[in-house]
């Protein structure tokens, strides 16, 4: 095949590859709607077995686990949301690397790849420490070492800020300062969680880490395989291998994913456990970065890389998931191998048919373009509506009780719809001031 | 069934297979592979549900299901309400879906090139084979009393004697549909007089008899009202009908025909109603498909993309207030399985004439759909007597065999696997070798 990565000089390829962007984000925006409607069935599940109320919106649309947590677990698109959004931001990896290195090099693509890695790390401490709020206690209960903390960090971020538009704008220095910026801030605000959180659960056991460090394996193995017929026996390689350490780890009582080493005991890095996560967040993303390569097989027909290699890739996936879930069947927790293959068959599906609405019949489905535009930042607002619904019920027995019958099911509805509107209309207005969170 | 010969040939979309069924000259017979391709995919989904169906579990009891749980029904995996809604709980619907849309064409190609007669004539015969499979695929085959097999008898003889006629002095002639029509009406009623099953389950209660059903109501729907803009009110109607009766008469039933043979509970055919509904949506689809005959993707951006929006938004809001259930097919459940049949049938559509792909094997499967979808019930017929308590019962089986410790071991969970693989690739090679034949079988 044809090598594609570091090859797109002509500015015409170039241009060709902002084409692609109206299908991208229409599948970000699919994605996001998506995650925030699993978000809200997760806060309003119930639970069934013990004969409580039904849960609020759709069952489907809502993790399996919390609909009835038995073995094996029934998997629904929530399931593989998680899984689905690191295949989308895969999918955008190789355009945005291979023209960071065409444009100021590979050390600085590196450094963006560095970026999003410690800014994924950041939200996630952030959203613990969000939810660690109590609006009702002194200093909202936080202590004076954790106020320090903050202001040694507002302080810097000003220092860096001014920098930014009066020295460093335009330069080089300009990433390496927020790259700096990134790390202080998972510095200095991880002491802030860490009486609650150790080092494995922030790094490692959390869905922005799995981004976080899905984004890392997708960078490294762009850079040591570049073609990607060969880099896909990595992403392979790394199923194989989770299938291998499941296998070893499923007999412990309380499940894989709870196989933990102790470490260095009464210290943030009490424990380690295997990563099954992001090991299939790896071989997801891995697998993007080749479907994304695949499709400039021959740059002037992307149908071509379709045909020849992303259609087959993705049958043999499903055909290797069916295999696969008799033996381990698909978890979420964990997200196995099983889950994994499914996750990607699922997203290269939504990939080909997003594709072919906007190449082909020329359609845009209304509003998700600009939420995908802003797709991170929409991922990160969702979390703040949960936030909020959580202070008022934490389950649908809360909800049913508080609004019974057909009052209940209509403010159910608003209360989906409400969001999703606001969320739409947020992404909307960013769209149109031309406002992107990119990082 | 199987006849997609269209009334209008996408000009800009030029067949990509030579030797494929695109050769055909006449362009009233331009076969649309992407239906036989996506026939084929709910043909192998639904066997592979027919599979895990059979080796579901009591979950909760600790049995293990064999095969993936999201490729089985949601109340078998375990029943709550609302209950869990997977693909395989629209499988049926998108089945229909796709049937509506092979029911335009055919229905207005044949009415184009014989007249109306003629096309009400094969929708007939279609919905009375239907409802004669019904009869023979519930059939009780251990019992057989004289009676039983005196009627049978004639419908063997009458059977030869039209098989005859057709293949000699009514062959290449209109009349042999007539026959066709009157051998389906008379095994119908001769079949039924073997008394397994019942009026309702024969008529009304049988996916089978929905297809029928549903075919009527939608060949009804394209011959009363051309304009698919305003046919599209007649499904948006019924689902409300749906939507009301189903909140108030769910359990409502009445004992009819009591004392007689025909005695049967009645009670109102929601599942019916629920095909019917989605049968009709798909004939408006496909002439929307023919908006613009010059391009097709005009029709699919102005209405298709549309529909699949609108009843996506439609089941999201449906479902809060009554929520989606196979059984019954209610208006939830309705609108997703036609936002999802779009969305299905515009990739596959995509993949024909964009992409210009076909997956191997599909579309063999796709032209002889509804024999290999018989074909299923009987492979799975010998596993039904060996393992009746389903996935519980052949895993202790199984391991009983190996003299293994866990009902999870890897030869179980082998074994498991060689049990859904040997049926699919028997299925697989079926439909490649009758369509190595040319042999499709058509209602």
């Amino acid at each position: 095949m044809e090598e594609l990565t570091y090859k797109s000089e002509n500015e015409k390829q170039f241009k060709s590859l902002h084409d692609r962007y109206g299908w991208l984000d229409q599948l970000r925006g699919f994605c996001v709607v998506w995650l925030l409607v699993a978000f809200l069935t997760w806060l309003f599940s119930s639970i069934l077995y013990l004969g409580y109320p039904p849960p609020v919106g759709p069952t489907w649309m809502n993790h399996g686990y919390r609909y009835g947590d038995y073995f094996p677990a029934i998997i629904t698109i929530i399931d593989m949301g998680s899984s689905i959004f690191m295949f989308v931001l895969g999918l955008s990896a190789p355009i945005a690397f291979n023209s960071k290195i065409q444009k100021k090099g590979f050390g600085y693509a590196w450094i963006a790849i560095l970026i999003r890695f410690f800014m994924f790390i950041w939200f996630n401490i952030l959203i613990k420490i969000f939810y660690k709020i109590d609006f009702s206690a002194v200093g909202m209960g936080f202590e004076s070492t954790d106020l320090i903390l903050v202001f040694i960090w507002l302080g810097i971020t000003t220092v860096l800020v001014i920098l930014h538009f009066l020295v460093l704008k335009g330069t080089k220095m300009q990433t390496y300062a927020l790259l700096f910026w990134t790390i202080l801030s998972v510095a200095l605000w991880f002491p802030i969680i860490t009486y609650e959180y150790n080092v494995w659960t922030i790094f490692f056991g959390e869905t922005l880490a799995y981004l976080a460090w899905g984004t890392i394996l997708a960078g490294i193995f762009l850079t040591i395989l570049k073609r990607a017929d060969q880099r896909i026996w990595s992403a392979i390689g790394l199923l194989l291998l989770h299938i291998i350490l499941w296998e070893c780890a499923k007999y412990n009582q309380m499940g894989p994913t709870r196989w933990f080493f102790e470490l260095f005991p009464g210290t943030v890095l009490d424990v380690i456990g295997i990563p099954f996560n992001i090991i299939s967040m790896g071989a997801i993303a891995i697998s993007a970065t080749c479907v994304s390569d695949w499709l400039l097989i021959q740059y002037e027909d992307p149908i071509q890389g379709i045909r020849k290699r992303i259609i087959p890739f993705t049958i043999i996936i499903f055909c290797f998931h069916f295999l696969v879930d008799f033996f381990q069947p698909a978890e979420h927790s964990g997200i196995n191998a099983s889950l994994a293959s499914v996750s990607i068959f699922i997203a290269i599906y939504l990939f080909l048919a997003h594709y072919a609405f906007d190449k082909y019949f020329n359609v845009k489905i209304p509003f998700l373009t600009p939420l995908g535009r802003n797709a991170l930042l929409m991922f990160i607002l969702q979390g703040i509506y949960l936030f909020i619904y959580g202070i008022f019920w934490s389950n649908a027995l809360e909800f049913r009780a508080q609004f019974p019958g057909l009052v209940g099911n209509f403010l159910g509805i608003c209360l989906f719809i409400g969001p999703i509107a606001l969320l739409i209309v947020i992404a909307w207005i960013l769209d149109r001031l031309k406002l992107y969170l990119k990082f | 069934m199987n006849d997609d010969s269209s009334p209008i040939l996408d000009v800009d979309s030029k067949p990509h297979r030579k030797g494929s069924t695109y050769d055909v000259q006449d362009p009233l017979y331009h076969r649309h592979l992407w239906l036989d391709q996506l026939r084929s995919v709910i043909v192998i989904f639904s066997f592979i549900a027919s599979l895990t169906w059979l080796f579901s579990g009591n979950i909760r009891g600790g049995e293990i299901p064999v095969g993936p749980t999201w490729l089985n029904f949601g109340y078998r995996y375990v029943d709550f309400f609302p209950r869990m809604i997977t693909l395989v709980d629209i499988g049926s619907q998108i089945f229909m879906f796709i049937m509506g849309l092979s029911l335009s064409i055919s229905f207005q190609t044949k009415a184009q090139k014989k007249g109306y007669k003629y096309a009400w004539i094969s929708v007939f015969n279609r919905v009375f084979v239907f409802f004669w499979l019904v009869e023979v695929l519930l059939m009780d085959f251990i019992h057989f009393y004289l009676n039983d097999i005196i009627i049978l008898g004639v419908w063997v003889v009458l059977t030869i004697i039209i098989i005859v006629l057709r293949n000699t002095f009514f062959k290449q002639s209109d009349a042999a549909l007539y026959i066709s029509l009157i051998w389906s009406i008379v095994s119908c009623i001769i079949w039924f007089f073997k008394y397994d099953i019942d009026l309702w389950t024969v008529f009304f209660n049988h996916p089978l008899a929905h297809f029928a059903w549903a075919t009527l109501l939608g060949a009804l729907g394209i011959f009363t009202i051309k304009r698919p803009d305003i046919r599209i009110i007649i499904p948006g109607i019924l689902l409300g009908i749906h939507y009301y009766l189903w909140e108030r008469f769910r359990y409502w039933g009445i004992q009819v025909f009591v004392g007689t043979h025909f005695e049967f509970h009645f009670m109102i055919p929601f599942e019916l109603m629920g095909m019917g509904i989605v049968g009709m949506t798909a004939t408006c689809v496909w002439d929307w498909i023919h908006m613009d005959p010059t391009d097709f993707k005009v029709g699919f951006k102005k209405r298709f993309v549309p529909l699949m929006v609108l009843t996506c938004i439609g089941h999201f809001i449906t479902d809060f207030f009554q929520t989606a259930d196979s059984e019954g097919v209610t208006a939830s459940i309705i609108l997703l399985a036609v936002a999802f049949s779009s969305m299905l049938a515009m990739t596959m559509y995509a993949m024909e004439y964009y992409i210009k792909y076909d997956i191997p094997f599909l579309t063999a499967i796709g032209k002889n759909a509804l024999f290999l979808l018989l074909l299923q019930a009987v492979l799975v017929i010998p596993y039904r007597i060996v393992w009746p308590g389903g996935g519980g019962d052949f895993r202790s089986m199984v391991q009983e065999w190996f003299n293994v410790s866990t009902q999870t071991h890897i030869l179980v969970n082998l074994m498991g696997c060689i049990a859904f693989l040997i049926p699919i690739v028997i299925l697989i090679i079926t439909g490649w070798i009758l369509d190595k034949y040319k042999i499709h079988i058509k209602v």
